[in-house]
């Protein structure tokens, strides 16, 4: 019954989250391998998660804080190996109108590039991603007005397209 | 914004395009995977307390033999007799400084995480395997580079090289740090597998200090030249390349 439930969870949630963690990782390979951890965790505790109001956002919360974490391993890893620069993103087939995009939400820090993933293409108000992400509201604020100015900067549109509203 | 919403959507969805989904049982497999290694390590953990609170490890801890330390002498390029390379289990890497200077650990152990080719922009090592561990809130990572690379980094050790780095935790990344080197001709290296997934590494190191133009590494000095201290590192990729 359980095994069900999760599996119908999980079939109603993956391609969502997937994207999600895509545009975080920026890779497809990295989203998918942290997805399924993240699934793997929910389906130990899924007697409990099951009742949860949106047991969604906890797999995403378990997902992004991977990332997180495996975004500072690999600084750290890249820092200690010569160390010149972070290792390029694998070629991923992007049309050109969003290839400029993608690279600029790779050159985002972890934070930033989760704030706006969430405010933006989730559609979560600040306050929800400060409980997403466990962080104060004011802080999500300050990294999506980073993130954006940063996104602008890069892509050179005009700052209007990204006001905040 | 709501031009930054299109193009976040389009660009979720190229990036996912085609992208088949794993059924739910390889979740749950890896689920029961992660419960596994937390029973393992809570297990180890259990042990380790009630270890030391019996006082029963004090007396083994002493009997451990200990790396040595080795006298300064002249740069040498033999080193007789080689220092033991440390045992190693899958997955694993394990390293043994002799006199270990600049705040270097006289052992290292831990996970490999990471085994295999390493592409950066301006170089690229056919091979490389690192493992890292956290000692005293900074983390030592051990490098290996049993072959040549196939794109030279502008820092040109001798290959076989291998490199232990200590990375602070205040997010310099540790560029400024020392790090302990030891490479050809003053290493020796025993490749139990072909495709060097398995093998060990032992040398005479020096510790050296890069330095930067323009925010690259262009050349190491060295900070303290060969005693004749060597660094043995061993390693055993398991999967291989990961």
């Amino acid at each position: 019954m359980a095994e069900d439930s999760f599996e119908r969870f999980y079939t109603a949630t993956y391609d969502r989250l997937l994207r999600q963690l895509s545009l975080v990782t920026g890779d497809r390979g990295d989203a998918e391998d942290l997805l399924q951890e993240a699934y793997g965790r929910a389906s130990l505790r899924w007697g409990r998660l099951a009742d949860y109001e949106a047991p969604e956002a906890w797999v995403r919360r378990v997902a992004l804080h991977l990332a997180a974490d495996r975004a500072r391993r690999a600084r750290r890893r890249a820092a200690a190996l010569l160390r010149l620069r972070p290792a390029p993103p694998p070629p991923v087939e992007l049309s050109a109108d969003t290839l400029d995009l993608a690279d600029a939400l790779r050159r985002l820090p972890m934070g930033q590039r989760q704030a706006i993933v969430l405010h933006h293409l989730v559609g979560l108000t600040v306050n929800e991603v400060a409980s997403q992400l466990r962080i104060p509201s004011g802080t999500v604020k300050t990294r999506l007005a980073r993130g954006r100015a940063a996104l602008v900067r890069h892509l050179e549109i005009k700052g209007e397209v990204f006001s905040n509203e | 914004m709501s031009d930054l919403r299109e193009r976040l959507d389009r660009l979720a969805t190229e990036l996912t395009q085609g992208a088949p989904m794993p059924p739910p049982e390889v979740a749950r497999r890896r689920g029961r995977r992660h419960r596994r290694r937390r029973v393992a390590l809570a297990a180890v953990l259990v042990v380790a307390v009630a270890g030391i609170s019996m006082g029963v490890g004090t007396g083994q801890l002493g009997r451990r033999p200990a790396p040595g330390v080795a006298t300064p002498g002249p740069p040498a390029t033999v080193f007789t007799p080689a220092l033991a390379a440390p045992t190693v289990g899958k997955g694993e890497f394990a390293a043994v400084i002799q006199d270990p200077a600049s705040g270097f650990p006289a052992r290292i152990r831990g996970r490999i995480t990471g085994c295999g080719p390493i592409e950066m922009p301006t170089f690229a090592l056919p091979q490389l395997v690192i493992g890292e561990v956290r000692y005293r809130g900074r983390w030592v990572v051990v490098n290996v580079a049993p072959f040549p690379a196939t794109r030279e980094p502008p820092v040109k050790h001798g290959v076989p090289w291998v490199s232990v780095n200590r990375v602070p935790l205040d997010g310099n990344g540790g560029l400024d740090w020392p790090l302990l080197v030891a490479e050809q001709p003053h290493t020796r290296l025993v490749l139990e597998r072909a495709d060097g997934s398995r093998g060990s590494i032992v040398g005479a190191y020096r510790v050296v200090r890069h330095v930067f133009k323009d925010g690259s590494v262009v050349r190491d000095e060295t900070v303290r030249e060969r005693t004749g201290a060597q660094v043995a590192v061993a390693w055993d990729c398991g999967r291989f390349p990961r």
